[in-house]
């Protein structure tokens, strides 16, 4: 099934490099925080992932037809960046295909980033950065940028692409910031930059991110009404169960 | 016909017309109403044992223009005008020449509520309305 799913890169990949997801997921704080890293350090679209399964469709940047979900590279970094829900079916070939992409690549360490939504979001002024950890020995590379997360479900491709890194021993960090759970969150996705900062010691502004709030929020409804369905099919409400066994 | 029959009836005939609302994907599906220059917000609806819990976003609104109806007890209509005009052209979209000034919804609410202890606030953006179920 992974085969049906493919990275196609089209430029220069980095020999050694971070790689960084971006998917549309809880608050779309993966797909804001991303698409800002790549504007910020102006990188370069090395690359796409395509499918016959995906939706027949593709999106059109200053005239040129693109993938939706493209790949960036600047320096030792690459970022993956999807800015088209992804179907719920479609969930598990596409991190498959991302994680065994990643491995034939000798990728140092993937993170996503994500959403953890809470229900007092409103009054929360600066959300706090969780991490869920494919090694425990991650926790000294994350410092204090985040707390990591000891129990819980992750629904979703981010839960999918851990568990098989921890099995093949890749290093990945899943970043999961506190946010609006169906509404996109510039807020959360600064937070998360933030974290990101201090993990690679990068020095990826958020002022503007943060200006640009508003524009952002409403730019990405439609991504995120269509993203929100996804959840829905893919039962993303389970991550605010509590797992039954501990220990 | 009791009155929570209707309600089921009802129910049934709203779940009945989303459907086909969502096979008939059309130009208003999005949700940007070029005719009456208004959005429709995102919102989600959570029921609790004693109220209804209702979260609108509303980004640019401005909170001075914000009004909310309860027109029956299972509807509730908001209406909030933006700081200024958006057009389609401000998010880099050249081909199509709407503008809005504002966000429209009627939104079916699951259960049955009352207006009176109605209380909301607008907070970041996001409208949050706490609404007493009908006992």
């Amino acid at each position: 099934m992974a085969d049906e799913v493919k990275v196609i890169e089209k430029g220069t990949i980095p020999k050694k490099f971070t790689l960084i997801n971006g998917l549309p997921d809880v608050g779309l704080v993966g797909l804001v925080a991303a698409s800002h890293v790549v504007s910020s350090l102006k990188m370069e679209e090395v690359g796409s992932v395509e499918s016959d399964l995906f939706p027949p469709m593709i999106v059109l940047h200053e005239g040129v037809p693109k993938s939706p979900i493209r790949l960036f590279a600047n320096g030792s970094l690459v970022v993956i960046v999807a800015e088209t829900a992804i179907p719920a079916a479609l969930t598990r070939p596409l991190a498959d295909s991302i994680v065994n992409w990643a491995a034939s690549r000798n990728v140092e360490t993937m993170i996503s980033i994500g959403g953890m939504a809470v229900q007092n979001r409103q009054d929360i002024d600066v959300p706090k950065v969780f991490a869920a950890l494919s090694d425990k020995s991650l926790e000294k590379r994350l410092g204090d940028a985040a707390e990591v997360l000891e129990e819980g479900y992750i629904v979703g491709a981010y839960g999918l692409m851990l568990k098989k890194c921890a099995e093949i021993k890749l290093p990945a960090i899943t970043l999961l910031t506190q946010s609006f759970y169906n509404y996109p969150d510039p807020e959360a996705a600064a937070a998360a930059l933030n974290a990101l900062n201090k993990i690679l010691g990068l020095k990826v502004e958020v002022t503007d991110l943060l200006q640009k709030g508003e524009e952002i929020r409403l730019r990405a409804r439609d991504v995120m009404k269509r993203t929100q369905e996804e959840m829905a099919r893919m039962g993303k409400s389970q991550e605010y169960e509590i797992p039954a066994l501990y220990g | 016909m009791s009155r929570e029959r209707r309600k089921h009836l009802f129910d049934l005939m709203d779940e009945y017309f989303h459907r086909v609302e969502s096979l008939f994907e059309g130009p208003f599906a999005s949700g940007w109403n070029e005719a009456a220059q208004c959005i429709e917000p995102l919102y989600s609806i959570a029921v609790g044992s004693s109220e209804v819990f209702l979260t609108v976003d509303l980004p640019y609104v401005d909170p001075q223009q914000v009004t909310i109806r309860i027109p029956a007890d299972d509807t509730i209509e908001i209406n909030a005008d933006t700081k200024r005009k958006i057009t389609f052209a401000d998010m880099g979209v050249r081909h199509r020449g709407g503008q809005f000034k504002c966000y429209r919804a009627r939104i079916h609410m699951p259960v049955p509520v009352v207006e009176s202890g109605m209380t909301s606030k607008l907070k970041r953006g996001v409208l949050q309305i706490r609404l007493p179920r009908q006992i």
